[in-house]
C-alpha cells in the first residue's frame, strides 16, 4: 500500500498547505486588514515583529509543518515526474531513496534553524 | 460529389525505416464515414494500405485510429462532420505500429490480462447455472454498469498523457476493468487486485488530465473509475469495506437453462 499512502499524505499536505499559506498571507501581506481587524501595529518585516514571532512557540510549530508538508508535496511531485521518465524498479528505488534524503535533510536544516532562532539567539 | 485529402502516415515494421505521409484524393457524398474513404482509396488507389475494422457500426472497436490528431472510430466518423478539406490519419499514439494505421495492441492486452478482468470468488467457483444465484439489485448492477460499455477499442490509451511518458504506466482501459469488476457486487478479487492498482504504475500516477473520459467513443468515464480507485484504496488502508460480497442465495427461483435453448424444428415441423 507504500503508493496509496504516499498519495493519500500527498492530499492532507495539500490541505494543510493550503491552510498554513492563507495564514502566511493574511499576516505577511493583508496586515492593513489584520491591522483594522485586529488593532495591531507595525509592519510584519519588522525586525521586532519577527523577532517576536520567532519566539512564539504557535509560530514555530507553524513554520515547522508548513516546512514539512511543502517538502513532501514537492518531492513527492519530483519523485512522480522522474519515474515517469526512468521507470525501472532500480530506477524507482534510486529515486525515492535520493528524494526521502534530500527532503528529510532540507527538513533537518529548516526546522533547526526555525527552532534555534529567536530573541535569545540574536 | 466532393473531393477530400487524406494525409495517411504510414509505415511497414518489415520494410521501412521510418515513417513517412502519403496524400490521397477521395470522392466524397453525404453520409460517407471515414472507414469507407479508407475502402475507396484501397480499392481504387492503393491496395498495399493497411488497416484494421470489423463491425463497421461502432460495436467492435477495431477500427480506432487517429483522425485529425483526436481518436476515433473511423466507422463511427464522418467526413462532413470533421468539417475539414484535409483529414488526416495515423495509428493509435502510445502504441508500436504494425502497418500504417494498425497499432499493435498487445502491451494493452497483456496489461489487462494482469489484472485478473474476470469474477473471482473466494473459496471456489461461481455457483453452477441452475443450482443457485448471485442475485444483484439494480443498484449494485449500476455500481459496474458503465464501465462494462468498454469495447477494448485503445481510444483511451491513445489519449493517455500518462502512459505517453510512462509506458509501464497500466492505462485507462486496463484500469477502467479492474474498476469494473472490483465493483461488481459478485466479485471478491479485490485483494488480488490491489497490488496491480498500488503499484508504481498504477492509478497513484494518474495525471488525471480526463482526455480518456473524453475520447471514449462510448461513453465510459475511465477518469471517474480511477478516482472511485483511489477512493477504495484509501478505505482499504483504514480496513474499512465498502460492500460485503453477493453470497449464492440457494432458495431463489433459479432459471430453467434448457428453457432458454432455441427449440430444435426439423425439416418437416419447418415446412
Amino acid at each position: 500500500m507504500r503508493e496509496t499512502i504516499y498519495w493519500l499524505l500527498n492530499i492532507v499536505c495539500a490541505v494543510v498547505i493550503l491552510v498554513l499559506l492563507g495564514l502566511h498571507m493574511g499576516i505577511m501581506h493583508l496586515d492593513g486588514v489584520l491591522a483594522a481587524l485586529l488593532n495591531t501595529s507595525g509592519h510584519p518585516l519588522a525586525w521586532e515583529n519577527m523577532l517576536e514571532r520567532a519566539g512564539s512557540g504557535f509560530f514555530k510549530s507553524t513554520y515547522v509543518l508548513l516546512l514539512a508538508t511543502a517538502l513532501f508535496h514537492g518531492f513527492y511531485g519530483l519523485r512522480t515526474m522522474l519515474l515517469e521518465y526512468w521507470s525501472s524498479p532500480r530506477a524507482e528505488h534510486i529515486v525515492t531513496v535520493m528524494c526521502w534524503a534530500a527532503g528529510l535533510t532540507l527538513f533537518f536544516t529548516g526546522a533547526y534553524v526555525t527552532i534555534s532562532f529567536g530573541p535569545g539567539a540574536v | 460529389m466532393n473531393q477530400i485529402k487524406f494525409k495517411i502516415r504510414r509505415y511497414s515494421s518489415a520494410t521501412d525505416t521510418a515513417p513517412y505521409w502519403q496524400t490521397f484524393s477521395v470522392e466524397t457524398e453525404p453520409g460517407m464515414t471515414v472507414l469507407q474513404g479508407l475502402q475507396q482509396i484501397r480499392e481504387r488507389l492503393d491496395a498495399t494500405l493497411a488497416w484494421r475494422h470489423s463491425c463497421r457500426m461502432g460495436v467492435c472497436g477495431s477500427c480506432a485510429m487517429i483522425i485529425n490528431s483526436e481518436p476515433q472510430l473511423a466507422c463511427n466518423t464522418q467526413i462532413q462532420n470533421l468539417s475539414a478539406q484535409m483529414i488526416t490519419l495515423e495509428a493509435l499514439w502510445n502504441f508500436p505500429v504494425a502497418k500504417d494505421l494498425v497499432p499493435d495492441l498487445m502491451p494493452m492486452f497483456e496489461k489487462h490480462r494482469d489484472i485478473a478482468p474476470y469474477l473471482i470468488r473466494d473459496g471456489g467457483d461461481l455457483p453452477k447455472p441452475g443450482e443457485s444465484e448471485l442475485r444483484q439489485s439494480p443498484e449494485e448492477l449500476n455500481e459496474f454498469l458503465q464501465f462494462s460499455s468498454c469495447i477494448k477499442c485503445g481510444a483511451c490509451m491513445a489519449a493517455c498523457p500518462t502512459l505517453a511518458n510512462d509506458p509501464h504506466f497500466l492505462g485507462p482501459m486496463p484500469l477502467t476493468a479492474t474498476h469494473r469488476y472490483n465493483s461488481d457486487s459478485r466479485d471478491t478479487g479485490f485483494s488480488k487486485r490491489k497490488e496491480k492498482m498500488d503499484g508504481h504504475h498504477s492509478i497513484a500516477h494518474c495525471h488525471y488530465a480526463a482526455e480518456c473520459t473524453r475520447v471514449c467513443p462510448k461513453g465510459v468515464d475511465p477518469a471517474r473509475a480511477i478516482q472511485l480507485m483511489k477512493r477504495d484504496l484509501v478505505l482499504d488502508l483504514f480496513h474499512f469495506s465498502r460492500r460485503s460480497p453477493a453470497q449464492p442465495c440457494d432458495t431463489c427461483a433459479t432459471v430453467d437453462h434448457d428453457s432458454l435453448k432455441a427449440p430444435v424444428f426439423t425439416a418437416r415441423e419447418k415446412n
